[in-house]
């Protein structure tokens, strides 16, 4: 299990130098003159200049890449270009935010989904299967901006039981975690269901029952856990999206969140921000997927670390 | 009084005093305080004024610092900071007489030293002030005693004191700036109605009253920026009393808050002109006829009914008509009979395809009018392929000045034309993306900055609009009016021309 860590941690390394690349060569190349969007559109050539200096823009690619990746060694980042703000602290709390937004989603879309895909796969072809499966496919369908605004407009304007927008209190995290869950529970409910019941038509679940065991042991002990492999796998990849990909949901509920930082920053080509924001992202991505395979391993004890 | 209310009251005083006396250190608002709430889309970037560009961040820094001279409500420069002035014989030397008994926020008095100060912070290399510009006619700053001060220019400078109105140039604290440098921006003092009170980045921003103001105190205790980027979600918030004040409803939506209970629509013109803009070195721009083809192939009117539900100013000069010093051109009419005649007239009879690129989401209804140009342009035989860049790439390729035809806004930060017209018109100007020359207009430009007498150099302004407009190197569609929302019980929120809101009257009743 030690050297199983040990190894697979050691293989960041080279993903996060090729992330780091590949990210500082594509926000250099794409057009977009990070100098005029500081100073300005219709900035004079002089004050361009003067910010394109300041900035460090005017040396060659490659000692720029040389320098960001000496300051990235010793933990400094550098300073955003549109605040001048430390770049740690311009993601620091945007990163837990999203962190927040983001678990707070996966637990309750995973709990919605995984009890909704046992019922279902228990009480298959029924009207409940049926009810659910109609509600799955308009979770999973239902773009996340429309989703948001309707919440909004029934629990925050018509019924005013909850705020519309900021993270003053835990009360500010139900609309967003639902907009979010949501779809992530309708996928993970028809996982569930396809995968429990392909394992309760196996053979040994016959054996269970024919040795008499209660239907819910049947279900619970040997199903259930069998059937959670493919789950695992997809609540993994929901969980890197939505640290991602949240982006709507942010801008919608005003969560103050690292997606929408780092779109508003490769609009405004701050390429520090963006550059340590992806870093941290893919890393966080190698770190769930790894967890991902922990989670297999006791899930499944024939799997082996190798 | 019955005893049972008496000892709620004791209960809520005592509750008050506890709650005061715990945050009696930390710089936070006291939680008894009701602030003033205003929701926006956008974050201030920064709080130091010599490093803002853009309107959102000039909306938070006004309210802490403040300018020698401001524009009142008619656009005439008043003395702020400056109680008077008068200017040499040569036109040259600018005397400012500074108000006496100014205190920063930080205690630091105002006098000569802290202008000086200001200004030489602005101009100097270190600084890398992205508007370092905006003071680039100030030849050099004196301090003559205390409170007079000698702003000399290099030539004679006409603008001077609009110039001075500009949120770039407004006045900070010289031991902050020294002590801060180049993190101002976290303890920003200046001299205006409110301090900062707490920064939380891209999510609150607090300004509190400073007690100690030279003027009319401040209305509210405090007024508090929430950062909401979606604008509907924004209305949602006027309508459920989350938020007092809203900025930038959608036209779409003006309609029906109309009809919402409990809420106002503040509409309120601007400096900020939307047009179309033409490279006059790309084909078949060259060609006068064929620009003109264009400007009577617009219908302004439509689109200022049809796509903006006419929220915006009809005009035709490329400055908005209630900037002082700007001049009234009626619109190109429409008449889509005479572009047909004049496109053949120019050798293009069945019309000819053209890329005209438009903004999406930076200005309101930015793609819908895109849009509704492109249908126009097809009834003369027009076919236009609309290209909608990121304005990143966008701004890129405008500074190229290779843009064939694109849509695009320009405001006026010192409501004086003279600024954004060196830009945009000048032949030599960054703005001037479509590639404009006209000896004549150019002249205009340059002998209006030294022209200190008012009406004479408002006829060169005036020319300068005039002659442009016959050249139609752009068609003016609109002014942009701006749309705030507020709840009934809100007063005092002044929504100004140049696209600043001032809090220091605003309050909730």
């Amino acid at each position: 299990m030690i050297t199983f860590l040990a190894r697979r941690l050691s293989q960041l390394v080279p993903v996060l130098v090729g992330v780091s690349v590949i990210v500082f060569l594509m926000i250099h190349l794409i057009p977009g003159d990070p100098a005029v969007l500081v100073a300005g559109i219709d900035a004079t050539k002089e004050d361009v200049a003067a910010v394109r200096q300041s900035l460090g823009l005017d040396k060659p690619l490659v000692m720029q890449y040389g320098e960001f990746v000496g300051r990235v060694a010793t933990g400094d980042f550098g300073k955003s270009f549109r605040t001048g703000r430390p770049v740690s602290e311009e993601i620091g709390v945007r990163y837990w935010n999203t962190m927040i937004l983001g678990l707070s989603a996966v637990v309750f879309g995973t709990l919605l989904g995984v009890i909704t895909g046992i019922l279902t796969a228990v009480y298959r072809n029924g009207w409940f299967d049926s009810s659910i499966l109609a509600v799955s496919l308009l979770g999973i369908s239902i773009p996340s901006f429309f989703l948001g605004i309707s919440l909004m407009l029934l629990f925050s304007v018509y019924l005013g039981w909850l705020p519309l927008t900021g993270m003053d209190s835990w009360k500010n995290l139900i609309l967003p975690t639902l907009t979010l869950g949501i779809p992530n529970a309708a996928i993970i409910s028809r996982i569930t269901r396809s995968s429990l019941v392909e394992v309760l038509n196996q053979d040994y679940v016959r054996t269970a029952r024919a040795k008499g065991l209660k239907e819910s042991v049947v279900v619970g002990h040997h199903g259930v856990r069998n059937a959670l492999i493919p789950v695992v796998t997809v609540v993994g990849l929901q969980m890197g999206y939505l640290l991602g990909g949240a982006v709507v949901t942010e801008t919608v509920f005003a969560w103050p969140g690292i997606g929408r930082l780092i779109v508003q920053s490769i609009a405004a080509r701050d390429f520090p921000v963006v550059q340590a924001s992806v870093l941290l992202l893919a890393l966080t991505f190698v770190m769930i997927n790894l967890l991902t395979d922990v989670l297999y391993r006791i899930l499944d004890p024939r799997i082996k670390f190798k | 009084m019955p005893t049972s209310r008496l000892f709620r009251r004791l209960g809520v005083l005592v509750g008050t005093g506890l709650v005061s006396a715990s945050l009696w250190t930390a710089p936070v608002l006291a939680q008894n305080i009701k602030p003033l709430r205003y929701a926006t889309g956008t974050d201030a970037q920064t709080l130091d004024p010599q490093f803002v560009t853009d309107i959102p961040t000039a909306r938070v820094v006004t309210q802490i610092h403040e300018t020698l001279i401001y524009p009142n409500s008619a656009g005439e420069m008043v003395g702020v900071l400056a109680e008077s002035w008068d200017v040499s014989e040569d036109k040259l030397s600018w005397t400012f007489h500074l108000r006496k008994g100014i205190k920063f926020h930080d205690g630091t008095p105002f006098n000569a030293a802290a202008v000086k100060f200001t200004f030489d912070r602005i101009m100097a290399k270190e600084t890398a002030a992205p508007r370092a510009s905006s003071a680039a006619a100030i030849d050099s700053v004196e301090v003559k005693d205390e409170h007079t001060v000698i702003i000399k220019t290099k030539s004679p400078y006409a603008p001077l004191l609009a110039q001075l109105s500009a949120y770039n140039l407004a006045i900070i604290s010289p031991s902050a700036g020294v002590k801060l440098n180049n993190e101002y921006s976290r303890a920003p003092a200046g001299t205006g109605p409110f301090k900062l009170g707490k920064w939380t980045p891209g999510e609150k921003l607090t300004i509190i009253r400073n007690d100690e103001y030279w003027g009319k105190k401040a209305a509210s205790a405090a007024v508090e920026f929430t950062v909401v980027p979606e604008d509907s979600a924004r209305v949602l918030m006027l309508m459920s009393g989350e938020a007092d004040v809203v900025s930038n409803v959608p036209p779409i939506m003006v309609n029906r808050l109309k009809g919402a209970p409990g809420v106002k629509i503040v509409e309120q013109t601007g400096y900020r002109t939307i047009y179309v803009g033409l490279n006059l070195d790309t084909k078949p721009f060259d060609d006068l006829k064929v620009r003109q083809a264009i400007a009577h192939a617009i219908d302004t009117k439509l689109l200022l009914s049809g796509v903006m539900n006419n929220i915006g100013t009809a005009g035709g000069g490329l400055e908005s008509t209630v900037i002082p010093g700007s001049a009234k051109i009626a619109p190109y009419p429409y008449n889509p009979e005479l572009s047909k005649k004049l496109l053949a007239e120019a050798g293009y009879p069945n019309g000819f395809t053209i890329d005209f690129y438009i903004t999406t989401g930076r200005y309101i209804n930015d793609k819908q009018l895109g849009e509704a140009i492109q249908a126009q342009l097809a009834k003369v035989g027009i076919k236009v392929n609309l290209q909608s860049p990121e304005f990143g790439a966008y701004s890129a390729m405008l500074r190229q000045k290779k843009i064939p035809m694109f849509l695009l806004g320009k405001g006026s930060p010192t409501g004086d034309p003279d600024f954004t017209l060196t830009i945009n018109v000048h032949s030599e100007g960054t703005g001037n993306y479509g590639n404009y020359r006209n000896d004549k207009v150019d002249r205009l430009l340059t002998e209006q900055r030294s022209t200190v007498e008012v009406a004479k150099r408002n006829e060169q302004l005036r020319q300068v609009l005039q002659q442009s407009y016959d050249d139609v190197p752009w068609i003016v569609l609109f002014y942009e009016n701006q749309i705030f929302g507020e709840r009934e019980n809100v007063r005092g929120v002044e929504v100004l021309p140049n696209e600043n809101v001032l809090f220091v009257n605003a309050k909730v009743e």
